[in-house]
C-alpha cells in the first residue's frame, strides 16, 4: 500500500522530481516566529500576522485554561463570534452576523476537511470527531474565504487543527462533571516510530441533563454524544508525507430548527480520509480524498423523516515559490453531496461540483505584498427517484446547473515593525442546503417542499484591518471595519411562511427573499506578561439591514436578520497563572435581538424579543504534578438563568474536572 | 548619497568602506569623525574638506545603531531554520562560529554565541554546539554542519567557504547575506525576521523546504 502510493506520488511528481524536506511543521513554526502559524487564509504555510485576512487563532493552551468541554462556548467569547445556545448539545455559531438556530453561512473544518453539512446547512459541534486536548489551535477567519474553500464560506471559516500524530505526543485523559448531572470524558493517546509513523487515538463523550425551560418545548431529557478517531500520519519518504484518519460519532438530542420548535435528532456520522503531502521541486503537491457519511433521523412533526447525507470530495492542488518574490497556488477538486431517503427526498437528490482554483501571493516589496485568489465553481443538481408535486406548481425536482466565480483579494502592508494594515475585498458564494433544494414531504395537512430553482447567494465584502503592536503594555490592538452585501437570501420551507394550496393543505416551501447589506467591525486588545497576566478586551458591531420589508419578514424569522443579529457585544477577560495555579475569567455583554419560536395556538412563527444578557466564565486550575491537574470551572456565572435564545433558558453550570497527561 | 568629486568618493570608500548600497556597520564617532575633518583639511582643498566633515559629523550624529548582542532567542531560531534543510539533519550541529580576530567586535559576538552554545544547547531536536574559528582557518578546521558568521569577517572569504564546505551559513547580520556572503540572516528583534539568499544557497547545494520558503523573505 505504501510502496503503490509512493509509486503514485512519483508519478505524479515526475521520475525526475526528487522529494524534499518535511512539510508543514506547525510547532517549531511556531516556537521559531513566536506566533501561530496558518494555511487556512491563503493554502500557503504564513505567519498569522502576515495573513490577508482578518483572522484569529485560539491556542491549545487558551483551550487548556478556559476549560472548555465543548468549542461552542468558547467560541462566545472571540470578538466578532455570536454563540446561541439552544442545549446543551445544540448550539449555533456565527460569524459577524447572520446567525440563526441552524446556520448555514459559516464553513467549519476538522484538520481542512468539511465538518460542515450540506444537508440542512449547519454544523453540528458535538458530532464533530475532535477531543478538546487533541486540538492545536483553532483558527477564525471573519469574512468571506471562498476562493479557498468554495461555496458556503460566507460569513467566515472556522479550521479546527490538530496535534500532528508523527510529531506531537499527545497522551491524556480528561473528565468533568457537575450541575444538570453534565458528564464529560475524553481519552487521547498517541504513538510514534520516529521519523516513520506516528499513530494518535481518541475517543470523548458527554451527557447531560438538558437545560430546564419553557412549557411547549417538549424535549429530550438528556442529550448525549460520542465520538471517537484514529489519526495516523507516516514519512512515506524526505518530504513525502501520508495521512490516514477515520472516525465515528454518535448523537442524540434535540435540536431547535426554524420552525421555531425542537426537534428530536439522532445522528450517526462516519469519516474516512487519506491524503498526501510531497514537497517536491515542483512545489508541495497535495491529494486529498475523503468521504463523509452521516445518517439522520429527524423525529419532528410528529412523524419521522430520516435521511442519508454522503459527502466525497477529492482535491489537489500544488503549492510552488516562483523566484524570490511570487508563491503560486493551483488547485482542482471534485465534489459529490447527495442525500438519499424514500420518505424525505423521493429518492437521491445530489450535486457534483467540479472547481478550478488559483491563489497567488506576490511580496511586492519587503513590507508590501498582494494576494489575489480566484475559484471557478461548477454545480450540478440532479434527482433520481420519484417526482414531487405541489399543486398549482408541479414537479419540484429538476436538473440545474449553478456556476459561480468567487475571489479573495487582499493587500497586506507593515507601515513599521510595529503596525499593519490590510485591504480587503472577497466575494463568495452561500448555496441552499440540500433540503432547501427538495425536500418531499406529504403529511396531508401540511406540506413540505422544497425548491431546486432557489438562486444561491453572492455576498461581497470589503473590509480594512488595522494591527498595532504595543510593546509597553505587551499587547496587540486590532482594529476591523467592514462592509458587505448580499444580492438575496435564502429561506428554508420553516423560515419562508406558509400558503394555503387550493387543496386546502398548508405548504411550507423554501424561496428566495431580498439580500441584505451589513457594516460593522471590531475593535480589541490583547495582552500577557512575564509575570503571569493575560487581558483582552473587544467590541464588535455588526448592523444588518434586510432589502425585504419587516412586515413580509415578520412570518419569517430566520430569515429577518436584521433583528436577528444582536448589534452590539462587548467581551473582556482578565487571566492569572502562578506556580501551579491558574486563574481564567471572560464575560459577555450582547445586544438584544430577535428569534423565532413556534406558537402553538396559531400555529406561526412568532418574532420573541431575546432582551441583552451578560455572561462570566470562570475557570481555577491547580496542578497538582506535571501530570495531574484539578480544575473547577463556572459557567453562566453570574446567573442561573438566561433567556440566550427562543429555546431553553441556560442554566448555570459549576464542573469539577480532572486532566492526566501520561 | 556620495558627493560627486571623486577624489572625495575615493577618499570615502577607503577609509569608511562605504558601499553605494550599504545602510548597516558602518561604525563611526564624533571623534574619528572630528579626525578625519583635518585630515581632509590637510589633504583636500578647504572647501571639499568641509564636504567631508560634514559627511562625517553626519554620519557620527546618524551612526547607526549597532546590533545588540546575540541571545538565545537568535540560537534558537537559528537552530529550527536548520531542521528546515532538505537534507537529513544529524539531532547533533556543530557550528563554526566565524570571526575576525583584529576585529574586537567580532570576537565579543563570538565568544557570546559559544557562552550562550554552552557544551550544547537544545533547538527542538537539535542539539548545537559551537566551534570557535578564525575565518581564516574555516577550511583547515575539521567537520561542522553549519557556519554562524559574526560581524566584520571577510565576506569574499566566507562566500568562498561556504561553496566549498556546502554548508549553511546563518548570521545576525542581513547585509552579509544581501551581499551574496552568507545564506541566512536572523533577526528577533522587534519581531522575528528571516531573510534569504536564494543564489547563496543555490550555489553552496544548500535548500530549503518549500514551506519554510513561503514563510522567509527571499532576496
Amino acid at each position: 500500500m505504501k510502496n503503490s502510493i509512493y509509486a503514485a506520488l512519483v508519478l505524479l511528481a515526475g521520475p525526475t522530481v526528487p522529494a524534499m524536506a518535511q512539510t508543514i511543521d506547525y510547532a517549531t513554526f511556531e516556537q521559531m516566529f513566536g506566533e501561530p502559524v496558518t494555511t487556512s487564509a491563503t493554502g500557503k504555510p504564513q505567519r498569522v500576522s502576515e495573513a490577508p485576512a482578518a483572522m484569529e487563532v485560539v491556542t491549545a493552551d487558551q483551550i487548556r485554561r478556559f476549560g472548555t468541554d465543548n468549542i461552542p462556548d468558547l467560541l462566545r467569547f472571540v470578538a466578532g463570534v455570536d454563540v446561541r445556545r439552544y442545549g446543551q448539545a445544540d448550539a449555533a455559531v456565527g460569524i459577524r452576523g447572520y446567525n440563526t438556530a441552524l446556520n448555514p453561512s459559516v464553513l467549519v473544518l476538522l484538520d481542512g476537511r468539511q465538518v460542515y453539512q450540506d444537508d440542512y446547512g449547519l454544523t453540528v459541534w458535538p458530532l464533530i470527531p475532535v477531543a478538546i486536548n487533541e486540538i492545536r489551535q483553532i483558527e477564525i477567519i471573519k469574512g468571506p474565504s471562498a476562493a479557498l474553500y468554495g461555496f458556503n464560506a460566507v460569513s467566515g471559516v472556522i479550521n479546527i487543527v490538530t496535534y500532528d500524530p508523527l510529531r506531537d505526543k499527545i497522551n491524556t485523559a480528561f473528565v468533568q462533571g457537575g450541575s444538570q448531572s453534565r458528564s464529560y470524558g475524553e481519552v487521547v493517546a498517541s504513538g510514534s516510530i520516529p521519523g516513520k509513523v506516528g499513530v494518535r487515538l481518541s475517543a470523548e463523550g458527554f451527557r447531560a441533563t438538558e437545560f430546564g425551560g419553557s412549557e411547549g418545548l417538549a424535549t429530550r431529557t438528556q442529550p448525549h454524544t460520542g465520538t471517537v478517531a484514529v489519526n495516523v500520519r507516516a514519512a512515506l519518504a524526505p518530504g513525502v508525507d501520508w495521512d490516514l484518519s477515520a472516525s465515528l460519532g454518535s448523537l442524540d438530542s434535540d435540536y431547535f430548527t426554524e420552525a421555531g420548535q425542537y426537534e428530536p435528532i439522532g445522528m450517526k456520522a462516519n469519516s474516512l480520509r487519506s491524503r498526501v503531502n510531497a514537497d517536491t521541486r515542483l512545489g508541495v503537491l497535495q491529494l486529498d480524498v475523503y468521504r463523509n457519511e452521516v445518517r439522520v433521523n429527524d423525529s419532528g412533526i410528529g412523524r419521522s423523516a430520516s435521511w442519508r447525507n454522503d459527502v466525497t470530495v477529492v482535491s489537489a492542488s500544488d503549492l510552488m515559490k516562483l523566484g524570490t518574490s511570487h508563491s503560486l497556488r493551483v488547485g482542482a477538486e471534485y465534489r459529490d453531496n447527495s442525500v438519499t431517503s424514500l420518505q424525505s427526498f423521493n429518492g437521491r437528490l445530489g450535486y457534483t461540483i467540479l472547481a478550478g482554483s488559483v491563489i497567488w501571493d506576490w511580496q511586492l516589496l519587503p513590507n508590501l505584498s498582494l494576494t489575489n485568489a480566484v475559484r471557478i465553481d461548477r454545480l450540478s443538481l440532479s434527482h433520481s427517484g420519484a417526482q414531487f408535486y405541489v399543486p398549482g406548481v408541479g414537479g419540484i425536482y429538476r436538473d440545474r446547473t449553478i456556476t459561480q466565480p468567487s475571489f479573495n483579494s487582499g493587500i497586506v502592508y507593515k507601515l513599521s515593525d510595529y503596525d499593519t494594515v490590510r485591504l480587503s475585498v472577497a466575494r463568495a458564494i452561500q448555496l441552499p442546503s440540500l433540503l432547501d433544494l427538495g425536500i418531499g414531504k406529504d403529511y396531508q395537512v401540511v406540506r413540505i417542499a422544497g425548491n431546486a430553482g432557489l438562486q444561491p447567494s453572492a455576498v461581497m465584502n470589503y473590509e480594512l484591518d488595522y494591527d498595532r503592536a504595543l510593546p509597553a503594555w505587551n499587547s496587540t490592538l486590532r482594529v476591523s471595519a467592514f462592509a458587505q452585501s448580499a444580492n438575496n437570501s435564502i429561506a428554508g420551507p420553516f423560515a419562508s411562511g406558509y400558503t394555503f394550496l387550493p387543496t386546502g393543505q398548508i405548504l411550507f416551501v423554501a424561496k428566495n427573499f431580498g439580500g441584505s447589506k451589513t457594516v460593522g467591525g471590531e475593535i480589541g486588545i490583547k495582552g500577557s506578561n512575564a509575570a503571569g497576566w493575560r487581558w483582552n478586551a473587544s467590541y464588535a458591531l455588526a448592523a444588518v439591514q434586510d432589502e425585504t420589508i419587516d412586515s413580509v419578514l415578520r412570518a419569517s424569522p430566520s430569515s429577518n436578520y436584521r433583528h436577528q443579529t444582536p448589534t452590539h457585544a462587548v467581551v473582556a477577560g482578565i487571566g492569572y497563572s502562578r506556580g501551579p495555579f491558574d486563574v481564567e475569567t471572560q464575560a459577555r455583554w450582547q445586544s438584544h435581538f430577535q428569534d423565532g419560536a413556534l406558537d402553538l395556538a396559531t400555529g406561526s412563527i412568532q418574532q420573541i424579543t431575546i432582551p441583552n444578557y451578560f455572561t462570566m466564565h470562570a475557570r481555577l486550575g491547580y496542578r497538582v504534578t506535571q501530570q495531574v491537574t484539578l480544575s473547577l470551572v463556572a459557567e453562566q456565572l453570574n446567573r442561573s438563568r438566561i433567556v440566550a435564545s427562543a429555546g431553553l433558558r441556560t442554566s448555570r453550570s459549576l464542573l469539577a474536572g480532572v486532566r492526566v497527561s501520561f | 548619497m556620495l558627493p560627486r568629486s571623486s577624489k572625495i568618493r575615493a577618499y570615502l570608500v577607503k577609509i569608511y568602506s562605504v558601499k553605494p548600497l550599504s545602510i548597516y556597520q558602518r561604525r563611526f564617532d564624533f571623534g574619528t569623525a572630528m579626525l578625519h575633518f583635518m585630515v581632509a583639511c590637510i589633504r583636500c582643498r578647504f572647501a571639499h574638506g568641509i564636504v567631508v566633515a560634514t559627511l562625517a559629523v553626519s554620519m557620527a550624529s546618524a551612526a547607526e545603531t549597532e546590533l545588540p548582542s546575540p541571545t538565545l532567542q537568535d540560537l534558537q531560531i537559528a537552530g529550527r531554520v536548520l531542521t528546515f534543510q532538505d537534507q537529513p539533519t544529524p539531532s547533533t550541529i556543530t557550528i563554526a562560529l566565524a570571526y575576525n580576530p583584529a576585529d574586537p567586535v567580532s570576537r565579543a559576538e563570538a565568544m557570546t554565541l559559544s557562552t550562550l552554545l554552552g557544551t550544547g544547547l537544545t533547538t527542538g531536536a537539535l542539539v548545537l554546539r559551537p566551534l570557535l574559528i578564525e575565518q581564516y582557518r574555516l577550511d583547515e578546521a575539521g567537520r561542522y554542519d553549519a557556519i554562524f558568521a559574526t560581524t566584520g569577517i571577510d565576506e569574499q572569504n566566507l562566500r568562498s567557504v561556504i561553496d566549498r564546505r556546502r554548508v549553511p551559513c546563518l548570521t545576525r547580520h542581513l547585509e552579509q547575506v544581501s551581499r551574496g556572503a552568507c545564506i541566512v540572516g536572523i533577526s528577533s528583534s522587534p519581531r522575528v525576521s528571516i531573510v534569504i539568499s536564494g543564489a547563496t544557497a543555490a550555489s553552496a547545494g544548500i535548500r530549503f523546504a518549500t514551506a519554510f520558503r513561503m514563510m522567509v523573505r527571499e532576496l
